[in-house]
């Protein structure tokens, strides 16, 4: 079909579908079109009132100031990656409270996960592996780590999961009272 | 006219932050505006949403929108038809972007009415070329609408939608090949 013969074709689609031609305007919908518009033209002022022009930024200064007031409370120490005020820090158990990997486990790390469970609605972003966080008996380039978030509750265990160059997975489980500078000091 | 006498009244009604807005003469201006120009912007409205309800609360919202508008209404009568016409298409696209169209579409398709007066194939027609029309935007189905049903030229369109000439050119053609396209797709068994 040539561009003119579709043209003319859409174009009596449309002539025959033309609502106003099937339904043209009469007097009773004249008369409601007045009606309304005189009856919404006396409405106050007040209902069709705009904001102020000076709400406009404070709306947005609250908003704002509310938004960090909540991330504020959700993660102490103004930062994202900071333990949880459920898990006071004392840097001295740490070490005991560590269990050893495996003898047979020892070996070389290619890569390291890194699980750590926090508060419920606690962001973590734990970018590096502390680098004494790992077993004394325990020497090689950490290659990767990932960082799980957790929903489970406050005061879970750390727990760092790593995988030798042989294949061997070793659970090096932590106590939950720690801190980064605990777990660096405990590690070595 | 009664009828006229009840649009002024609203207009001059006294509102505490327009009063200017509502004097005697706006209110007659707008008046005599509504005269002149309603059946036309009906017309508009109803080929723009394809409900008589539909183009009755767009005529009214024009007006409204039109009385209350801080600038002053246009002298002219081709220049206050083209603003209002312009009022009318903002409108609809405002409506359109607030809009869920699938719900709407769906609505229309169980539209008795639409079956009942005439045969089932030509009512099946209208619906697909409803619904095509309804994915167009506003102003592009304005401009379709404007030049394919009421024959106005491309350079009358432009004046009245405030585009240049050429953009109405471009949207025109575009419409008509996203109508093809989605008719064609709909026709093909």
């Amino acid at each position: 079909m040539s561009q003119g013969s579709e043209n003319e074709t859409l174009r009596r689609r449309l002539v025959d579908w033309d609502p106003a031609r099937h339904a043209p305007l009469d007097e009773a919908a004249t008369r409601r079109m007045r009606l309304r518009i005189g009856a919404r033209l006396r409405e106050p002022a007040t209902t069709r009132r705009r904001p102020a022009g000076w709400m406009i930024p404070v709306a947005v200064a609250a908003t704002l100031l509310a938004l960090v007031l909540g991330w504020r409370a959700l993660t102490p120490n103004g930062t994202s990656s900071g333990t949880s005020p459920a898990s006071p820090v004392p840097s001295a158990s740490v070490a005991a409270e560590t269990v050893a990997p495996p003898a047979g486990g020892v070996g070389e790390i290619d890569e390291v996960e890194a699980t750590v469970q926090q508060p419920v609605g606690v962001p973590v972003a734990v970018t590096s592996a502390p680098e004494a966080a790992r077993p004394a008996s325990v020497r090689a380039d950490v290659a990767d780590i990932a960082v799980a978030e957790d929903s489970r509750g406050p005061r879970q265990p750390r727990q760092f999961q790593f995988q030798t160059s042989g294949g061997t997975r070793i659970f090096w489980t932590l106590d939950p009272d720690f801190s980064d500078e605990a777990l660096a000091a405990g590690g070595e | 006219m009664d009828l006229t006498a009840t649009i002024q009244h609203g207009f001059s009604e006294p509102t505490t932050q327009e009063s200017e807005l509502t004097a005697p003469d706006r209110s007659e201006r707008i008046a005599a505006l509504f005269e002149q120009h309603h059946p036309r912007l009906y017309r508009l409205g109803l080929r723009m949403s394809g409900r008589p309800e539909e183009a009755e609360d767009l005529v009214q919202d024009t007006f409204v929108r039109a009385a209350r508008a801080r600038q002053a209404i246009p002298e002219t009568e081709s220049v206050s038809e083209a603003w209002l016409v312009r009022i009318l298409v903002n409108l609809c696209r405002d409506r359109y972007r607030r809009r869920e169209v699938r719900e709407r579409l769906a609505f229309r398709l169980d539209d008795p009415a639409d079956s009942s007066e005439r045969s089932e194939s030509s009512a099946v027609a209208r619906v697909t070329l409803e619904r095509a029309l309804a994915e167009l935007a506003p102003r592009r189905r304005a401009i379709l609408v404007l030049h394919e049903l009421e024959g106005q030229p491309i350079a009358r369109i432009a004046e009245q939608l405030g585009v240049a000439a050429v953009t109405v050119r471009w949207h025109l053609a575009a419409a008509k090949k996203q109508l093809k396209r989605r008719l064609g797709a709909e026709d093909t068994p």
